[in-house]
């Protein structure tokens, strides 16, 4: 009984961690849209509801009712649990996240690492993902954005380490902490534009 | 005290049977793959010990690093399927006789420098037993002050072991200069790509009339 009272609390811990994530993730990618658009000087979605604020509702049903193609050479398993495991990884990360005082899922003593050690294994996601499918472009593809993938990870690194040093721990909460004192933020302002510079590239999408 | 009993089987037994699938799948991805799931399972492992700075250590440098690299070699190789079973039992008696090998050296440290798995899973009677031996015998300063693995490995490394932390270091740094030599021998027959005299063309030495008659 207490084993399942454990399981229902960490259940419904993570549900309420994830389900405001992906519905702000949703209306991030509208905000996306919407900005690029005016900045394009075109109006972006606005068919869907008011102003378009249905169209991550719509989006995401597309992506629910569309059809299931497996290809016949793909090797089904792999090609299967790619997608599965980029997205899971992606979850994965803001367990540790902490978002008030006590208010993070898991409050490991090694955050940092953590979360640096999910983001690296993102790459088994994309790279199985452009195998699996048994195509070459796919394939190629899937090598280059992982290479980067590889290669920014050393830079982002050493650039993690700059607020290690400073906040002294490596638990997330303990680094939020930390930035009571004003030492912390200047170096974290300085590593700001490190990471301005590197995280598009890692994640793979052109800074607007 | 059952639940981490039950994850320390779950693990090891998931470690063994992935171990077992990496070196009989036919395909080298799938082998990798498999390897892949050795090094999380034996990360998680290395958590239920309690050294979580070593397991993700683990996972950043073997499953996001060397892995991805075998992946990488692998697929690139694009060997299908490995050659036909039969010249497996041939590499059999050196494979056998290197994990025997390495078998008797793990029970040779189990023996002389762990505790044997006996030892944890104790009944109820001698969990009384330890109890009152971990109130007589544990120093309390560690309990109050509590450092975490992080504080305990970086001040027993960076002292007593300074050493090999500068002599590990020095060898990844031939390691790295090695690498990079490999790549920087340049040849006369193939045409590269200077970025200085790319930066020095400017139009007027790009571009000229050719007088040409028809």
């Amino acid at each position: 009984m207490t084993i399942f009272l454990i399981i229902l609390n960490v259940v419904l811990k993570s549900l309420a961690l994830i389900v405001p994530l992906l519905v702000a993730v949703a209306y991030l990618t509208l905000l996306e849209r919407k900005v690029m658009a005016s900045m394009q000087q075109r109006r972006g979605p606005n068919v869907v509801g008011l102003f378009g604020l249905l169209q991550p509702l719509a989006d995401g049903l597309k992506l629910l009712v569309k059809e299931t193609i497996l290809p016949s050479s793909a090797n089904t398993v792999i090609f299967v649990m790619a997608p599965i495991v980029t997205f899971l990884l992606a979850l994965l990360t803001w367990a540790v996240i902490p978002f008030g005082d006590n208010m993070v899922l898991i409050d490991l003593n090694v955050g940092v690492l953590f979360v640096f050690a999910i983001s690296s294994l993102g790459v088994y996601g994309i790279i199985t993902a452009g195998w699996s499918s048994n195509s070459k472009y796919a394939f190629l593809g899937a090598l280059r954005s992982a290479a980067q993938m590889v290669s920014y990870e050393v830079s982002i690194g050493l650039i993690i380490m700059c607020v290690l040093l400073c906040a002294g721990s490596l638990n997330l909460t303990e680094i939020v902490k930390a930035q009571k004192s004003s030492v912390v933020l200047c170096a974290i302002i300085s590593v700001i534009f490190d990471v301005f510079c590197i995280g598009p590239c890692r994640n793979k999408s052109s800074p607007l | 005290m059952t639940f981490d009993i039950f994850l320390f089987y779950l693990f090891s037994m998931l470690a063994l049977f992935s171990a077992f699938f990496t070196v009989t799948s036919k395909n080298p991805i799938h082998s990798v793959l498999f390897l892949v799931f050795v090094f999380f399972n034996t990360a998680g492992l290395l958590i239920l010990l309690g050294v979580e700075f070593l397991a993700m250590l683990f996972l950043i440098v073997y499953v996001g690093a060397v892995a991805v690299l075998f992946l990488f070699v692998m697929m690139m190789l694009n060997v299908k399927i490995s050659e036909s079973s039969s010249s497996i039992y041939r590499y059999l008696p050196i494979g056998l006789f290197l994990s025997i090998l390495f078998l008797f050296e793990i029970f040779l440290i189990i023996e002389g420098d762990l505790k044997s798995i006996d030892n944890v899973v104790f009944t109820q009677s001698e969990y009384k037993v330890l109890q009152t031996e971990f109130l007589v015998n544990t120093s309390w300063i560690n309990n109050v002050i509590s450092p975490t693995n992080v504080d305990v490995i970086g001040s027993v490394l960076f002292t007593y072991y300074s050493y090999f932390f500068i002599m590990s270091s020095v060898i990844l740094l031939v390691a790295m200069i090695g690498a990079i030599s490999l790549t920087l021998h340049r040849r006369s027959d193939i045409r590269r790509q200077d970025i200085y005299r790319q930066l020095q063309r400017d139009f007027e030495g790009a571009t000229n009339l050719v007088d040409k008659k028809i």
